[in-house]
């Protein structure tokens, strides 16, 4: 399980988080749910480790993970799908799969695995991923952070500018990553999204956690996404 | 065996038969230029693999060639075993650079490096009474040859550089290949990322500038023992900027570019200069032209529009 405790953080000099906490538990989706500017992306960060958290703690299964560096916390299986996909442009569609599963040791059975989950980089696995299409490359993104086998997966707008059957096809990766049990960390902007998909809402608004909700509670009263986000 | 490797394996067979081939003239030339090439190679494993553009390699380079020369002048070391000081003497110099340049990046990085290779060259004049200073020293030829073979005549200079170009150039074939390289890639197409997945990016980074710094070194020593010469010149700014432009003008990131580069630019310099004095300019324009219209340099270019295969 993973919990952030009232956590701050600054870029720099300039405070950006000033007091966030939420828990994401095995086999739940939790959703970090806020205006633009609100700090969603910076608590991800946080959590990877790239921005210093000042006060606060963050822990996975009750292990400090605040402090640690980031490859130290992709290490312990938390994988990070940051907004903008970033993939290896010159590497193969293999080559960027071989990359993440290095790292922890994985092989051919977590290969399998992740290709499973994504039946279409198969075709394309001597493809470089430069030359995928949008879709494609967010498939890629994410096979490569599913590669580390993470407890905890954190996914920043995995579906913004994607085609709808794309969407879908993330949304279910989603699904099936909570029915694995994996603690799944989700920023998400569209509303029907967030409605099927969460099991906890935690609203941020200028870098403070100002309400957390139950999915059933969030489902029941739909205007509170309506008076947090503004939509 | 994949295209790549053919490819390495006929470009050495065809470098072997150009010796007979081609007048003495250009086989001398063309036994620096895969000196120049090894050390192109050892740049670009840093520059066109990992991303860390030095503007230092020369202090690698003349750290090997003095490890070498000095060893064998001073302390009448044999050439093989003044080699394997040389390359350590490179690692440590590189190791050292290495873990104080890489705590920055990008521009810093290249000012840094920078300073570190004016360190050396100043540091070879101030101990002049060893080095000679810009003057230099000549390596006795006597000593100059390994196993027996004269590596201070024609033919036994052209194929021991060939041999170490074929070393090297296997070594970096397969060092790319392998998931080490790999990783290198990643580390220079996104740093954040190969972060993000778990790889200790600094490590790696370091790791990398020292296999190129050992290269560079290799290079360095290699010219001392087969040309027979060392100087300080060597330390200067302008051999830490040749490899740079090797690279560019052949293809970063790819195997045979700081070949092609080196040949390119070497002939350039060689043939305009038989023209005009004015020949850095005419070699300047043409370095401008390329760079315009071929920025990936000529291999990257073939890579990027049909020979996506090419290594």
């Amino acid at each position: 399980m993973l919990e952030l405790a009232d956590i701050h953080a600054a870029y720099g000099r300039v405070n950006t988080l000033f007091g966030v906490s939420l828990t994401a538990k095995p086999g739940e989706i939790t959703c970090l749910l806020g205006r633009n500017g609100a700090g969603k992306t910076t608590v991800m960060r946080a959590i990877m480790g790239l921005l210093p958290v000042s006060a606060g703690t963050i822990t996975l299964d009750g292990a400090p993970l605040h402090g640690l560096p980031p490859e130290r916390i992709a290490k312990q299986r938390v994988g990070y799908i940051p907004q903008g996909r970033r993939l290896f442009a010159e590497l193969s569609v293999a080559e960027n799969i071989d990359i993440g599963l290095m790292t922890c040791g994985e092989g051919r059975d977590t290969r399998d695995w992740v290709l499973s989950i994504f039946p279409r980089l198969r075709e394309r696995l001597s493809q470089r991923a430069e030359t995928l299409s949008g879709g494609e490359q967010q498939m890629l993104a994410t096979a490569r952070a599913l590669c580390l086998r993470p407890r905890v997966l954190l996914l920043d707008e995995p579906t913004e500018g994607l085609q709808p059957s794309m969407i879908d096809q993330i949304r279910q990766v989603v699904l099936r990553m909570k029915s694995e049990g994996v603690a799944v960390v989700l920023v998400e902007q569209r509303m029907e999204a967030i409605l099927s998909l969460a099991d906890l809402a935690v609203f941020i608004e200028s870098g403070r956690t100002i309400e957390t909700l139950r999915g059933d509670a969030l489902r029941a009263n739909p205007e509170t996404l309506t008076r947090h986000l503004g939509v | 065996m994949g295209r790549g490797l053919v490819l390495h394996l006929c470009t050495i067979a065809l470098l072997a038969a150009a010796f007979f081939v081609l007048p003495a003239y250009h086989s001398g030339n063309l036994a620096r230029i895969m000196v120049l090439a090894i050390y192109a190679m050892g740049y670009n494993l840093a520059f066109g693999y990992t991303g860390l553009l030095s503007l230092g390699h020369a202090l690698f380079f003349a750290a090997g060639m003095y490890g070498l020369s000095l060893a064998m002048t001073h302390l009448a070391i044999p050439a093989l075993p003044a080699l394997g000081l040389a390359l350590v003497a490179a690692g440590v110099v590189a190791g050292i650079t290495g873990a104080l340049a890489l705590r920055t990046r990008g521009v810093a990085f290249m000012i840094v490096t920078l300073m570190f290779a004016q360190a050396g060259y100043l540091t070879a004049l101030y101990f002049s009474e060893w080095t000679r200073g810009e003057e230099g020293f000549v390596i006795p030829q006597a000593m100059r040859n390994i196993a027996g073979i004269d590596l201070s005549g024609e033919t036994g200079r052209y194929f021991a550089a060939l041999f170490l170009f074929a070393v090297v150039l296997l070594l970096i074939g397969a060092l790319v290949r392998a998931p080490f390289g790999r990783t290198l890639i990643a580390i220079r197409e996104n740093e954040a990322r190969a972060t993000m997945l778990g790889y200790d990016v600094q490590r790696l980074k370091w790791i990398a500038l020292v296999v190129s710094g050992m290269i560079s070194g290799l290079a360095g020593a290699a010219y001392a023992l087969l040309f027979g010469y060392a100087g300080a010149s060597f330390a200067a700014v302008p051999y830490s900027i040749f490899p740079l432009l090797y690279v560019l003008l052949g293809g970063a990131g790819t195997t045979l570019g700081p070949l092609i580069g080196a040949v390119f630019m070497f002939y350039l310099i060689d043939l305009s200069s038989g023209l005009t004095d004015a020949y850095m300019l005419v070699a300047g324009v043409v370095l401008v032209a390329l760079t315009l219209f071929l920025p990936q340099g000529i291999l990257g270019t073939l890579r990027k529009r049909g020979l996506p295969w090419l290594p």
